[in-house]
């Protein structure tokens, strides 16, 4: 059977002369493409910017230090991971992963490759940013306000540093300058020992007895480890509390 | 003045060229080239003369409005097939139900590369079979066996088209074959 031969000039012409259908001029193309470069820069500096503020929420907080607790650590664990910036971060992955397709060499790759490159990308440079303390530099600027956003003390949960050492007995002063006290006993998990010394980090998981808080686990952060890295703005602030 | 025999000795990219910043009657010309195989090919994909029909007429309206912002150092006829497969997707989805039984004929008598006769006669065969078992395939394999086998397309051109790898339009051809071989087995 022959091949059917189907002709299209004319209706496609009729079409495109009495239902003036024009042609798009060259600069909406130009814009169109400009606007795709503009959004994509954008979007991968906010997705950095949320990885960093992501990175900064693992480090003051320490989230998963608290599932050393086990089953107590749960919560306190979902309380303090920065789901905000994690979700808008994968958010603005997605955007940028869709916005990366438009491009022509786009499909030469796999569409897993793109997302994984992009996303690797964006942590690095958010990891980056948060190693030389760039969060804490805003923040001191005013830009930020980092601090406020902290949680530290839960209904089962408090995290802070060590102003005072006594017998099964820690003072701390939280995130947000409460000064809180905390005991302990032979029952109480201590994943790192029951050494603490006056400026370690520690978390501790139980109950509150009035204005005491009784560990049932308590946990201090590395021997290197430090909440700042932006100077020593906060560090004055809390000295001054601590004098207080 | 440009003379009807001079625009057909004119490649794809040149006529765009004129079409956009000369005269834009001329996209005659650019219509009358592709719309032979851009309807075989939508067919191939839709299974329905009518509705292949307004694919090819809907893919270059499109592809008129948007010719500007067409790059004259790429291929056109990987642009135009391009918005025609998805022009085809689009209409695949609208008229799913309506689309599932197909006719064939035009299968028939397809062009082909000058090959020997044995090699013809395989080609034939895998034509043949396509022809047969083509609407049973996902549109995902469907589409890379009927631009390689029917349409005589390259594997660097099947992968502009349809903005994937060329390592996975070879994978999609292997695998469409593989299930092509898997459906006329189990008619046997």
């Amino acid at each position: 059977m022959p091949e059917k031969r189907l002709d299209l000039t004319t209706s496609v012409m009729n079409t495109i002369r009495h239902n003036k259908v024009d042609m798009r001029p060259h600069i909406y193309f130009v814009v169109v493409s400009l606007l795709t470069g503009a959004g994509l820069a954008g979007l991968v500096a906010v997705t950095t910017f949320l990885a960093s503020l992501m990175f900064f929420g693992f480090r003051m907080q320490r989230p998963f230090s608290y599932l050393a607790f086990g089953l107590r650590g749960v919560r306190p664990f979902l309380v303090t991971m920065p789901w905000i910036p994690l979700g808008l971060m994968v958010v603005g992955l997605v955007g940028g992963w869709v916005l990366l397709r438009r491009y022509d060499f786009s499909y030469q790759k796999s569409l897993t490759a793109l997302f994984l490159g992009l996303t690797a990308f964006v942590l690095t440079l958010g990891a980056i940013f948060q190693v030389t303390g760039l969060n804490e530099k805003l923040a001191q600027k005013g830009h930020l306000n980092l601090m406020r956003s902290r949680i530290s003390v839960g209904e089962d949960w408090v995290a802070g540093e060590v102003t005072g050492v006594g017998d099964k007995q820690l003072t701390l002063v939280t995130f947000r300058e409460e000064v809180v006290s905390v005991v302990w006993d032979e029952h109480t998990h201590l994943p790192s020992g029951g050494d603490f010394l006056i400026g370690d980090k520690v978390q501790a998981v139980g109950s509150w007895e009035g204005n005491v808080f009784k560990a049932r686990g308590l946990n201090k952060g590395p021997a290197n480890y430090s909440f700042y890295r932006g100077g020593d703005h906060f560090r004055s602030i809390r000295r001054t509390s601590y004098t207080a | 003045m440009l003379h009807m025999e001079n625009v057909e000795n004119l490649g794809d990219e040149e006529l765009v060229e004129l079409v956009c910043f000369v005269n834009k009657e001329l996209y005659t010309e650019v219509v009358r080239r592709y719309q032979t195989k851009l309807f075989r090919y939508a067919n191939y994909l839709v299974q329905n003369e009518a509705k292949a029909a307004d694919v090819v007429q809907e893919a270059f309206i499109k592809a008129y409005i948007n010719l500007r912002g067409f790059d004259t150092k790429r291929k056109f006829s990987s642009w135009i097939y391009r918005i025609t497969h998805n022009e085809a997707l689009n209409t695949i989805k609208r008229y799913k139900k309506e689309l599932l039984v197909g006719e064939s004929w035009w299968f028939q008598a397809l062009p082909g590369k000058e090959k020997s006769a044995e090699e013809d006669f395989e080609a034939l065969e895998l034509k043949e079979t396509l022809t047969l078992h083509l609407n049973k395939l996902a549109v995902k394999y469907k589409a890379p066996l009927a631009m390689f086998y029917l349409e005589d397309k390259s594997y660097r051109e099947i992968s502009h088209i349809l903005r994937i790898p060329i390592s996975t339009v070879g994978v999609r051809i292997k695998r469409g074959k593989e299930r092509l071989k898997t459906i006329c087995q189990k008619k046997d």
